[in-house]
């Protein structure tokens, strides 16, 4: 009765121990591309400045400000990375007399690596930065998400200023640092 | 005489087994679908301010698994990185049955769950018995721009556990 008791556990721990192991494989890849997306919040639709005449002769004209607008991007990058965001007076230029400036505020409702602003701007026919070091990063789609533009526009120079009506356009541009 | 008989018995045991080791209990992955590889178009991104929306998805019967045995199994999967980001999320998960031998049996049957892998086996099916053209399908989750461009390259790691 012994030898069959022994014999039963001899059985049993062989049978628990008696594993066949055998493997195969199946490699996976996935490539991810450079994504370099950029757009004006609510729309690209232009923006109007009139000054208004005075109240008292002898009075400044008041600077204007106008802050409807939002950039909104998504950026993709290789490792290390980063980007800028430009700005630059194209299609025309400022009227003498006048200074434009845009400035970024913070990013906000944004995720990754959104940059910094470089604060307030001039705008002029050169590309300047006014948002860097963004890596990967997405801030959303519409107003109230990204980067909060600040147009002023105000008169730098009295005596080179003239009435009438100028239109030009900005460009902002996501470009490779 | 009872002594003679276990003596015997094990020797048959063993002599099974070894068999079994050597000839009959295996998996394999049908030519053809032994890798899987995705390209994730920008173009998925629909407007700017997005991150991406969508998780890429292989076919249904992107690899075809093979199992040869004769008594109970389990298909355990891992993965081994060659250069991945934590946050890709890769998915497996059976599709089908495949094509039974007479009598076998596997579980779940049908559509599988996704299971997600890791560094550490875990458990896809399980069954009775061989089968072939046991289809799986991938999934990776987590794709964003986040994640530096390049590419990233795994290797799923199926092992076959057989109990004698």
């Amino acid at each position: 009765m012994m030898k069959l008791l022994l014999f039963t556990k001899i059985l049993i721990l062989l049978f628990l121990s008696v594993h066949i192991r055998a493997q195969s494989t199946v490699s996976v890849g996935i490539t991810l591309n450079s994504v370099a997306l950029l757009k004006l919040s609510p729309n690209s639709n232009s923006i109007s400045f009139s000054f208004s005449t005075p109240a008292t002769a002898g009075g400044a004209l008041t600077t204007l400000t106008n802050n409807t607008k939002w950039l909104n991007f998504s950026s993709a990058v290789v490792p290390s990375a980063s980007r800028r965001i430009t700005a630059q007076i194209s299609g025309g230029t400022v009227p003498n007399g006048l200074q434009l400036t845009v400035a970024a505020g913070t990013a906000v409702t944004s995720t990754g690596t959104v940059g910094s602003s470089s604060g307030t701007v001039t705008l002029s026919t050169s590309s300047n930065t006014i948002v860097n070091n963004i890596g990967g990063a997405y801030t959303g789609s519409g107003s109230n998400t990204g980067y909060n533009l600040t147009y002023t526009l105000s008169v730098s120079s009295y005596q080179q200023l003239r009435s009438g009506t100028s239109s030009f356009s900005v460009t902002y541009t996501l470009v490779d640092n | 005489m009872l002594r003679n008989l276990s003596y015997y018995l094990i020797l048959l045991f063993f002599f099974f087994a070894e068999k079994q080791k050597g000839i009959s209990q295996s998996i394999s992955i049908q030519s053809g679908g032994t890798s899987w590889s995705v390209t994730v178009p920008a173009s998925n991104i629909t407007t700017a301010g997005l991150n991406y929306s969508t998780n890429m998805t292989s076919a249904t019967n992107q690899s075809l698994m093979n199992i040869s045995t004769l008594l109970t199994y389990e298909v355990r999967a891992k993965k081994q990185d060659t250069l991945w980001d934590s946050r890709l999320e890769l998915y497996v998960r059976k599709t089908g049955d495949g094509t039974p031998v007479l009598l076998a049996t596997i579980s779940p049957s049908g559509v599988g769950s996704y299971n997600l892998l890791g560094s550490s086996d875990v458990s896809l099916f399980s069954g009775l018995l061989g089968r072939t053209g046991v289809p799986l399908q991938y999934e990776i989750r987590g794709i964003s721009v986040l994640v530096p461009v390049r590419t990233y390259s795994t290797t799923i790691v199926y092992t076959f556990v057989g109990l004698l």
